[in-house]
């Protein structure tokens, strides 16, 4: 699955770890989700929406689309 | 939970970890001694102390597990289901290898550390597919 995270994260200013400890995991699960090796739970996906103001399907994206 | 008390934690963490791996390294030489003295007791000593000294690691093993996300979880997982397939292989080829009149009948001392190795090469090679780059 393909995601924005970097780029939002980016914008934000953040790093790795900032982010992470904004939804709580550690900077290697940002590192594996953004590099989309790593699928986030759904609780851990509406966080990360929650936290950029978007809803799921504008961050998280199926491969492809 | 705060960064402080997080930090504690982890620390005391790190700390429980090293102290189960020298139990876990001490507890079969210390076993082999107590079973060297032939009676019973100190034989059945000796298996609850061999056995047992694995207890205290795989406790903070579980510990460490259940302190990380779902991230740390999921690699865990699946480094413990590749240990598990490998060891089956292993196990099976040993016992063939053993019917087929080609090997001795193995010593277990050395197959139950391999198990353990196995679970670290799995966990190793785990971590390193969610890590590299895209």
């Amino acid at each position: 699955m393909k995601n924005r995270i970097r780029e939002l994260r980016s914008a934000k200013g953040w790093s790795q770890a900032e982010l992470g400890a904004r939804v709580g995991v550690s900077r290697q699960a940002i590192i594996a989700i953004e590099t989309g090796r790593f699928d986030p739970s759904l609780p851990l996906a509406f966080k990360l929406a929650r936290l950029f103001g978007l809803a799921i399907e504008d961050l998280f994206h199926a491969d492809g689309n | 939970m705060d960064i402080t008390q997080q930090f504690r934690r982890n620390v005391r963490t790190f700390y429980a970890w090293i102290g189960s791996v020298v139990l876990l390294g001490l507890s079969p030489i210390l076993a082999l001694r107590l079973i060297e003295n032939g009676t019973t007791f100190w034989r059945v000593a000796g298996v609850i102390v061999g056995a047992g000294g694995a207890l205290p690691w795989m406790w903070v093993l579980y510990r460490i597990v259940r302190q990380g996300d779902e991230f740390v979880r999921r690699m865990h997982l699946i480094a413990i289901a590749i240990t598990a397939a490998a060891t089956l292989v292993v196990l099976m080829t040993i016992d063939w290898l053993q019917r087929a009149w080609f090997i001795e009948s193995p010593n277990m001392m050395l197959i139950w550390p391999a198990c353990l190795v196995i679970w670290l090469v799995a966990l190793i090679a785990t971590k390193r597919h969610f890590e590299r780059p895209e």
